[in-house]
């Protein structure tokens, strides 16, 4: 294999160096409107618009051979650097931009050797896709008395520190064609108190009647949260294990909304999200951006990308596994050859699956075209 | 809220009147209508929300001409809002757009919404649409429309879905029965009120919470069947065997 392809960068996320999806040359399953292709290669995402980077890495060719960028397709996607002509530069480095979202009209990246004319030694497969924007709610919770550390008294810099927030999950998923909205963000503040007239009950500050009011169920009016600043999970609740995230999630819920309540603490997790449904999600003080963003892939129906045939997250800590946003654990005792899949030592990686290939778990694969279809319709 | 405050709201951008339901004064047609032509996408996008509360053929019209918006947000809240806001009047208007839209979506939701109608004549647009039909949902949607409409190929197939090998499959036909909501095959939902495979995973992610067949049945029954039953029903609950005799006895004590 002379070439292939890889992410601009290293490290955290960046919105125009999005991460490619070079698993395997075969390029899997192709959602129905992709059209069909001869291509083998990488396939990498990118919005309408967009230009974006991506790295050529020379495996086993020689350094001083020129290379030279084209497209299939300039009506689809151009290559804007190196200029047409221009061999690639010694970094790996070509710009590519996704002009129009057009349905069964695949197009390719082409590598040529001694020239731009020259034999194609390789291929991305780029894929544009229409930006689809979701309207925000950020809840920062306080449960007696203990606040998110998200929480800040001063509005403006409550506003700075979300946005910043929600903008690195954007550097993330904006390549799949989705983003989250910050322009029109509604920043709210949900306070959860203990009844001060009945022992063992709770009570949430209801915002659209400005008054404290019994929880919703499945905790209920009789209810209460077990600890302050902490939605607690316990096993030993049986089936309602997750009754208090399921009540928080209806605090102050907004239509039409993705609705993403930060807490101080969940019992043993960092984010908690229902797949594929019009439930809020939670996130707490620990959580970094890739745990939101990793909670938004379930709220657009993704699963865990080491799902076995099972649902069960499978004891796999293959290379490609941890490089997927939607790997459900870091594993505790990675080898040093795992430590930095690229996205930093200890950290897994960002990639939204762009392929749908065989022998993935059904349905935790393609997760680009899956959840850019859920995004369509969150909200039912 | 005033309508007119609701027209304030729109153009400016301001997403507040629809985080509630709203109540829309029919009379605010005539103001509300051409904002759909607005240049601003999100605008044509806010307006859709208000005219969706309006009755009559106006304000429909307005909701399947915004299908084939050039905004991809657009066309995304219409495809929504025609799934509950639709009349047979607009047969004719959906088969068109069945066949010249190119968004599966879009398709996928117009083909959902002419099951719903049930107008036979959508018989032959449907099975011609099928052959060229390349996405997977829609796709699927064809096969729910078609049983809706009757169609006895779709209908023998959704009945084999039911009985399919894998419980995940079962499980999805029966979800699936809340859009057919056809009477004809509570016989063969009854089966699997015992059917204590594990089903569905109705968990948050890391957990792993199992609903069985046979709990996704009584759920789904629940709702076509609008709450039936003496016992209280949950999303998280495992029915006692009790309780799925009971559910069978009542089933099967309703005509189809």
């Amino acid at each position: 294999m002379p070439i292939r392809f890889t992410r601009a960068v290293t490290g955290g996320p960046v919105k125009d160096a999005p991460a490619v999806d070079d698993r395997a040359f075969a390029m899997g399953a192709r959602t129905g409107t992709w059209g069909n292709s001869t291509a083998r290669g990488a396939q990498v995402s990118i919005t309408e618009g967009d230009t974006v980077r991506v790295k050529l890495l020379r495996e086993d060719i020689e350094p001083a051979a020129q290379l030279y960028a084209s497209s299939t397709d300039t009506s689809v996607v151009q290559v804007i650097a190196p200029a047409s002509g221009s061999p690639i530069p010694n970094n790996g480095i070509i710009s590519i931009k996704g002009v129009v979202d057009k349905k069964n009209t695949p197009v390719t990246v082409q590598i040529h050797y001694g020239s731009k004319d020259g034999p194609v030694i390789g291929e991305l497969e780029p894929h544009v896709f229409k930006l689809i924007r979701l309207r925000l709610a950020m809840h920062l919770v306080n449960i007696y008395s203990v606040d998110t550390a998200r929480w800040n008294a001063t509005a403006a810099t409550l506003k700075t520190n979300m946005t910043a927030l929600v903008q690195q999950v954007n550097d993330i998923w904006r390549p799949v064609g989705v983003e989250l909205r910050t322009d029109n963000m509604l920043i709210i503040r949900d306070q959860i108190r203990r009844n001060p007239t009945t022992a063992g009950r709770s009570q949430y500050y209801r915002r659209s009647s400005s008054s404290w009011r019994s929880l919703p169920t499945p905790l209920g009016a009789t209810g209460n949260f077990t600890t302050a600043g902490t939605i607690t999970d316990n096993a030993a609740w049986g089936n309602a294990q997750y009754r208090e995230f399921d009540t928080l999630i209806k605090l102050n819920f907004i239509s039409n909304r993705v609705n993403v309540y930060c807490v101080n603490n969940g019992t043993g997790w960092a984010g908690l999200s229902y797949v594929g449904t019009n439930r809020g999600l939670a996130i707490g003080d620990n959580a970094s951006s890739y745990d939101f963003a990793h909670e938004l892939g379930h709220y657009l129906n993704l699963e865990h990308a080491d799902h076995n045939a099972a649902g069960n997250d499978a004891d796999n800590k293959e290379n490609w596994l941890l490089r997927r946003l939607m790997y459900s654990d870091w594993p505790p005792a990675a080898p040093p050859h795992r430590n930095n899949v690229g996205y930093g030592s200890g950290q897994y990686g960002a990639l939204v699956s762009v392929k749908k290939l065989p022998g993935d778990y059904t349905g935790a694969d393609g997760e680009v075209a899956k959840s850019r279809r859920r995004a369509r319709n969150p909200f039912s | 809220m005033a309508t007119s405050q609701i027209i304030a709201q729109i153009k400016n951008k301001d997403w507040t009147f629809t985080e509630e339901a709203t109540d829309i004064d029919p009379a605010a047609a005539p103001e509300l209508l051409p904002l759909c032509d607005d240049e601003d996408a999100e605008i044509r996008e806010l307006a859709l929300f208000a005219i969706n509360n309006i009755p009559g053929e106006e304000a429909r019209n307005c909701i399947i001409k915004a299908l084939r918006d050039d905004d991809i947000n657009v066309r995304s809240t219409a495809s929504r809002f025609l799934r509950s806001n639709y009349s047979k009047e607009d047969v004719e208007k959906l088969h068109a757009e069945l066949s010249t839209n190119d968004d599966e979506f879009v398709r996928e939701s117009v083909l959902l919404v002419l099951g719903l109608i049930g107008e036979p004549s959508s018989i032959k647009v449907i099975e011609k649409h099928a052959i060229v039909e390349q996405d997977a949902h829609a796709a699927h949607a064809v096969h729910l429309a078609m049983v809706r409409l009757q169609d006895d190929s779709h209908r023998r197939q959704y009945a084999d879905r039911l009985g399919d090998d894998d419980p995940k499959k079962r499980v999805q036909a029966l979800q699936d029965f809340e859009y057919i909501q056809d009477r004809y095959f509570l016989s063969q939902i009854v089966p699997l009120l015992s059917d204590e495979n594990k089903g569905l995973n109705v968990g948050p992610s890391k957990s792993k919470i199992w609903l069985r067949v046979c709990d996704v049945a009584v759920n789904i029954l629940d709702k076509v069947l609008n709450h039936p039953f003496d016992f209280e029903v949950g999303d998280v609950k495992n029915y006692t065997q009790q309780e799925r005799i009971d559910t069978a006895n009542i089933v099967q004590g309703i005509q189809p």
